[in-house]
């Protein structure tokens, strides 16, 4: 009998699985994680240090003044869109947390939402019909007479810069806005009781308990960024490209698969080093708050 | 009873403990038959005869080919016709996906300059002897390229790149490359096809005032230097012909370099636009069967329902004005349409494409340094 209990006990429900169930349960994970991730990585870096001139094809890709151009072109409009949408969405998702007028907050919603439920060609070709020689903007400004002659607006850095702050604005506004959720409105008052100003009390009360969520924004919106690749083809044209194009351009058009790597480990070592520049503002202590 | 129940629980427990295992094993197995579908199988490779990838350049060529030859293939035989449109490039993305072990496309639609890549690169189908035992009657003389001993393509398209002008934007218009080149005597906003390097290469060689005899093997420096000069007043450089149709539709560029068929096609939404034949490059292209192409035998089908359908041919010219491999297309076709066919036209050059594919990828390489550098 007492056997008995002790079998049905090992066989009956435990909190703790064993390691072969455990294993199992994982296996999924593990084998996705592996095909996926691990494979393609080690390919790549395969690729990137093979053939033809081993580590010698990182030398040949900054050998290239139109590959410097493009990194750098890549890192810098990823940097400024960063800072805008960044600097946008703190304000807007703080409009958000703190409107009293269920109008705002739906207006508020849509107007940076509604990214996130287009698809990107048609977010790319609004801009296309804003920006053309002919278009909307142009008109406008012609008609009111600010200028005589249309400018060149598409296929430039700007339409760059404004198709990809457009398309980013969701992805800085939503991790601000979990982070403003937990903070308390009434610290902002208590700070005003004592003394503090509107802004001095959003700068040392609100902006330190923010700080994390700012971060987040900043490393998600460039990490995301420096990987663009349709909207510097169709907004900014051949002469600017972004990495990525320079690495369609090597596989599809020049056949250059290890050039092609190389630049792709240098975009994730870009991310990388954002990621842990990111890891290491925020601080391990809080980091590990956060993750409990 | 109170064993009884003891062993019916007992066996709840055991079956439990069975369902534990059998959902790891449900796991492992859910993952391997995931990884396995999405690195593709050969059973679920979309093989068999009843799909047909063709890769094509997209805008008016490609629309013109769908109305007048996938659509009614389609209907004619069951297959289902897929298009899909790099724009360009095509060398090197077969090239790709011969790499890769990955043949997405079937059929190739005419890839211009590329087509000599592609048979230099051993990348193409060869046509079976009896495809072209049916077809020989149906098509030119000659229309089986680059020739008797490699019929690795059927004549269709020969596209010309040449220069368009919109005289609403500008009063006076370039007639031939030197021209275009001459930006102080004709002034406008510009725009040059540069989707294949040796189309944009020859053409800069053109406007720096070489001659078509000269142009092989092309002069790299002199290639660059004269579209970097350029570049100051270029304001398109399209990567595809459906870009620099918008370009021209739109008024973004007054005096440009593209193929007929975009130019063509503008011209109905943009009448004052004229053509300048003069200085143009007429690639030497076809149908293409992709080597390894899943789907081959519906590739060379599709060759032989083209060869047999002139008529289709004739209304595809008359609407775009390019040329088809189709015997005596002349008795199918308007004056009109005979008269503005690339082929026939003035000042035209027909490109040594054996020649250009050579230094295909030098000329690539020149190009984007000069674009982006």
């Amino acid at each position: 009998m007492l056997r008995m209990t002790r079998r049905t006990r090992r066989r009956g429900w435990q909190s703790t699985f064993s390691g072969l169930t455990g294993l199992g349960l994982i296996a999924p994970f593990l084998v996705a994680a592996g095909v996926f991730i691990v494979y393609p990585f080690v390919e790549l870096l395969r690729t990137a240090f093979g053939e033809p001139n081993g580590f010698g094809n990182v030398g040949d890709f900054f050998q290239s003044p139109a590959a410097r151009r493009t990194l750098w072109t890549t890192c810098l409009t990823s940097l400024i869109v960063t800072v805008i949408v960044v600097a946008a969405g703190a304000v807007l998702a703080w409009s958000l947390r703190t409107t009293k007028s269920r109008l705002t907050r739906m207006v508020i919603a849509l107007a940076v939402f509604m990214p996130l439920w287009m698809g990107a060609v048609m977010k790319i070709y609004v801009f296309t019909v804003l920006l053309e020689r002919f278009g909307v903007v142009n008109r406008t400004l012609t008609s009111l007479g600010v200028i005589d002659e249309p400018m060149q607006l598409l296929r430039t850095q700007f339409a760059v810069v404004a198709g990809m702050t457009y398309q980013m604005l969701p992805y800085a506004v939503l991790p601000l806005y979990a982070v403003y959720v937990t903070i308390d409105l009434n610290l902002i008052q208590a700070a005003e009781s004592m003394g503090a100003s509107r802004v001095r009390a959003l700068r040392d009360v609100v902006a330190p308990l923010a700080l994390p969520g700012l971060l987040a924004s900043t490393v998600i919106v460039y990490v995301i960024c420096v990987g663009y690749y349709l909207t510097p083809v169709l907004l900014g044209g051949a002469t600017a490209p972004f990495t990525a194009s320079l690495i369609a351009d090597d596989i599809f058009n020049l056949f250059e698969p290890a050039q092609a790597a190389v630049a792709s480990v240098l975009l994730l070592v870009v991310a990388g080093l954002v990621i842990l520049g990111g890891l290491r503002l925020v601080g391990r202590e809080r980091l590990r708050r956060a993750l409990g | 009873m109170s064993s009884q129940r003891t062993h019916a629980s007992g066996v709840k427990r055991d079956r439990r403990g069975r369902r534990g295992r059998i959902a790891a094993a449900l796991s492992v197995a859910v993952a391997v038959a995931t990884v396995t579908a999405a690195c593709g199988s050969d059973s679920d490779s979309g093989g068999g005869s009843d799909t047909l990838v063709i890769a094509g350049w997209g805008g008016s060529f490609t629309a013109a080919n769908k109305e007048f030859f996938y659509d009614q293939f389609q209907k004619d035989t069951g297959i289902k016709v897929t298009i899909a449109t790099p724009g360009g490039g095509f060398a090197a993305k077969v090239a790709a996906q011969r790499a890769g072990n990955n043949i997405e496309w079937d059929l190739l639609e005419a890839p211009g300059g590329d087509t000599s890549k592609l048979v230099l690169d051993g990348n193409l189908e060869r046509f079976p002897e009896s495809l072209i035992k049916e077809i020989t009657p149906l098509v030119a003389d000659g229309a089986i390229r680059p020739g008797p001993s490699e019929p690795y393509y059927l004549d269709h398209g020969g596209t010309v790149n040449l220069i368009g002008c919109n005289t609403k934007l500008v009063k006076k218009c370039p007639t031939n490359p030197r021209e275009f080149w001459d930006v102080k005597n004709f002034p406008g906003t510009r725009g040059i096809t540069a989707n294949n390097p040796i189309f944009t290469s020859l053409f800069a060689l053109a406007g720096d005032g070489v001659q078509p005899q000269q142009y092989f093997p092309v002069d790299v420096n002199r290639a660059m230097t004269a579209l970097k000069r350029i570049k100051p007043n270029v304001q398109v450089w399209s990567t595809s012909p459906a870009q620099m149709q918008q370009a021209v539709v739109d008024g973004e560029v007054a005096i440009m370099q593209a193929p007929n068929t975009v130019l063509v096609s503008a011209m109905k939404q943009v009448p004052q636009l004229k053509l300048h034949w003069d200085g143009g490059l007429l690639f030497d292209e076809g149908w293409c069967v992709t080597k390894g192409a899943k789907n081959k035998e519906a590739a060379f089908k599709f060759i032989k329902w083209y060869a047999e359908h002139r008529e289709a041919q004739a209304k595809f010219t008359e609407k775009i004005y390019s040329g088809t491999g189709g015997r005596d297309m002349q008795k199918y076709l308007s004056p009109e349409a005979i008269e503005n066919l690339p082929i026939n036209k003035t000042g035209v050059t027909l490109v040594d494409g054996k020649a250009g594919a050579k230094q295909q990828q030098e000329l690539g390489k020149a190009l984007r340094e000069i674009l982006v550098g």
